[in-house]
């Protein structure tokens, strides 16, 4: 691809969702572009790039900032998050804590959030809280994948033995064709929302206030002004004594933020205890 | 006292929504319209002044309110309460409404909620002689309307 | 030892959410009795021993008011604790019942934590138990 394509595919991306395309990722552009011009059969990049920019129902834009965001996600990717969440959600209980709110940010095909469903139904007394987890993400159909909640074995194949026998079901290939898949069951959709959010264009519809924020391994995609508006606001939303958890790799360095650090990726906004 | 508007039937309908059954909406302007069946409520109250709020949400809205007031999937133990739960939607949203309207310490006199079921094409119908009115969609595209009409006072 | 309780609202929603948050409270829940309004909840406590009233405001047949005043007017209901679980927000309103003898006041919409705080309040904090869910 052509530089100078490259950086309009650039202005694109960060203009429409605030997603900072580094210089090196011109062969995932590419090849992600590629397929998309296929899709749609038209005759390269450049006539792709014009399609974007003039449809008027910002329908393919949507696909596209899906394929050139599309990350790395796992069932319990980062398990130590998720026993923190338990943790949490076991001292709040204890405290007298009945109703809780959770927030999985960049939901993307719905691991993160099946996840977190998973680790809070199967704590001790927690069928008898009202709790609920707000799933969001920017990409329309991604969101769709993840509310379906089906996936291929290797995919669900990191929930902990306990939990998947609990809480996933196999579903056969109805013409008997493709493998099993397995889908969760509806024990926990009562439980999971989903909803379209564009996490870079605070303030957010939402009113909060959340006990947990999962914003993991999704910063990378933002420029430093976008993260101190996206934490600034989070931190609006997590009551006093919330938890709020990034990607281990990820810091707040360089942001202001009234969040302290509680290890490593774990931060707590002060103020609270219990509810 | 503050004065009714669209925009604060909008954001107070939201939040409650949003409080009461963790259903996230936004206003529209410009609404699709009501698919199949709807169900309207409407409640009158008496404070500064006397006015009366209706609700109208697409039938399976409604039908998800309920389940997410009872903490319940859709299906049988929901069956039957899409009137039920936007009658009391309605009867949660009037009580927070006088409050912003008139302040804590006035005196309101509240009425009970009036539950029908709407066909779509009547549902979206303006309200006639509405004093504001305002729409909001959720997720999948489904609709609730908020109107209120003044009826006396001022 | 546990509670008889009786929940009074117009709305079958509300009274299953009632429930369903006193149950999150730990009350420990003996036999649970509902009424649609007033006049059902004074049968119910003309036949039956009950420990706790939640009762709704506005309803039709009869009200909360005229509930409370007419359980106030009651020798052998005088002392039952009456929570009142109504949209109404009005302070001048809330004082007015904590006037007539109410016992606690329950804004909606609800969050399961206040009941847990009116049960400790009204019965004692030992039956509002923290700990077990």
């Amino acid at each position: 691809m052509q530089p100078a394509l490259f950086q309009r595919f650039c202005k694109l991306a960060y203009d429409k969702a605030g997603i900072a395309l580094k210089p090196g990722k011109e062969a995932l552009v590419t090849a992600r572009v590629s397929k998309r011009v296929r899709a749609l059969q038209l005759g390269d990049a450049g006539d792709y790039l014009d399609y974007l920019e003039e449809e008027d129902d910002g329908e393919e834009l949507q696909t596209f900032l899906d394929v050139i965001s599309t990350h790395f996600t796992n069932f319990f990717r980062e398990p130590d998050h998720l026993d923190e969440l338990a943790r949490a959600l076991r001292g709040w209980m204890a405290a007298g804590q009945r109703r809780f709110r959770f927030w999985s940010a960049a939901s993307s095909s719905g691991e993160e959030p099946w996840s977190m469903a998973m680790t809070v139904a199967s704590q001790p007394g927690a069928d008898r809280t009202d709790w609920k987890i707000l799933a969001t993400d920017i990409a329309t159909h991604t969101l769709a994948a993840a509310r379906k909640g089906h996936y291929a074995a290797d995919r669900v194949a990191p929930v902990p033995r306990a939990l998947a026998q609990r809480y996933l079901e196999r579903i056969p290939d109805p013409a008997g064709e493709e493998p099993d898949r397995f889908g969760v069951v509806d024990e926990l959709r009562s439980h999971v929302v989903f909803q379209p959010l564009n996490l870079t264009q605070p303030p957010f519809p939402m009113k909060g206030p959340f006990d947990v924020i999962f914003c993991r391994n999704v910063f990378i995609y933002f420029d430093q002004p976008t993260r101190q508006r996206v934490v600034q606001a989070m931190e609006g939303l997590l009551r006093p004594g919330g938890i709020y958890i990034l990607g281990h790799t990820e810091t707040l360095n360089g942001i202001r933020t009234g969040l302290k650090m509680a290890r490593p990726s774990v931060f707590v906004k002060a103020g609270g205890e219990g509810q | 006292m503050t004065a009714p508007s669209n925009e604060l039937l909008a954001s107070s309908l939201g939040e409650m929504l949003e409080e009461a059954a963790f259903i996230f909406t936004e206003p529209q302007d410009q609404p699709p319209p009501f698919q199949g069946k709807a169900v309207e409520a409407r409640i009158g109250y008496q404070g500064p002044h006397t006015g009366e709020l209706r609700l109208v949400a697409d039938a399976g809205l409604a039908a998800t309110l309920a389940a997410n007031l009872l903490g319940e999937e859709e299906g049988d133990a929901t069956q039957g309460k899409a009137g039920d739960a936007i009658g009391e939607l309605l009867n949660m949203f009037v009580g927070v409404w006088v409050v912003k309207l008139f302040g804590e310490q006035s005196r309101c006199k509240l009425g009970v909620p009036k539950v029908r079921e709407l066909p779509a094409a009547e549902a979206g119908a303006p309200v006639k002689g509405a004093a504001c009115a305002a729409h909001l969609i959720e997720e999948e595209g489904r609709r609730i309307d908020v109107s209120l009409t003044l009826t006396g006072g001022s | 030892m546990s509670y008889a309780i009786l929940v009074v609202d117009d709305s079958s929603i509300v009274r299953t959410m009632v429930k369903k948050s006193i149950a999150m409270a730990g009350l420990p829940v003996g036999k649970v009795f509902e009424a649609a309004n007033g006049k059902e909840a004074l049968e119910v406590l003309g036949k039956n021993w009950i420990d706790i009233v939640f009762a709704d405001l506005n309803m039709p047949e009869m009200n909360g008011t005229e509930l409370v005043e007419k359980m106030s007017q009651d020798s052998m209901l005088v002392s039952t604790p009456v929570v009142i679980v109504s949209s109404e927000q009005s302070q001048a309103k809330i004082d007015e019942l904590k006037a007539k003898g109410i016992r606690a006041y329950i804004k909606k919409p609800f969050r399961p934590e206040g009941f847990r705080d009116v049960v400790a309040e009204v019965l004692g904090p030992a039956q509002a138990k923290g700990g077990q869910p």
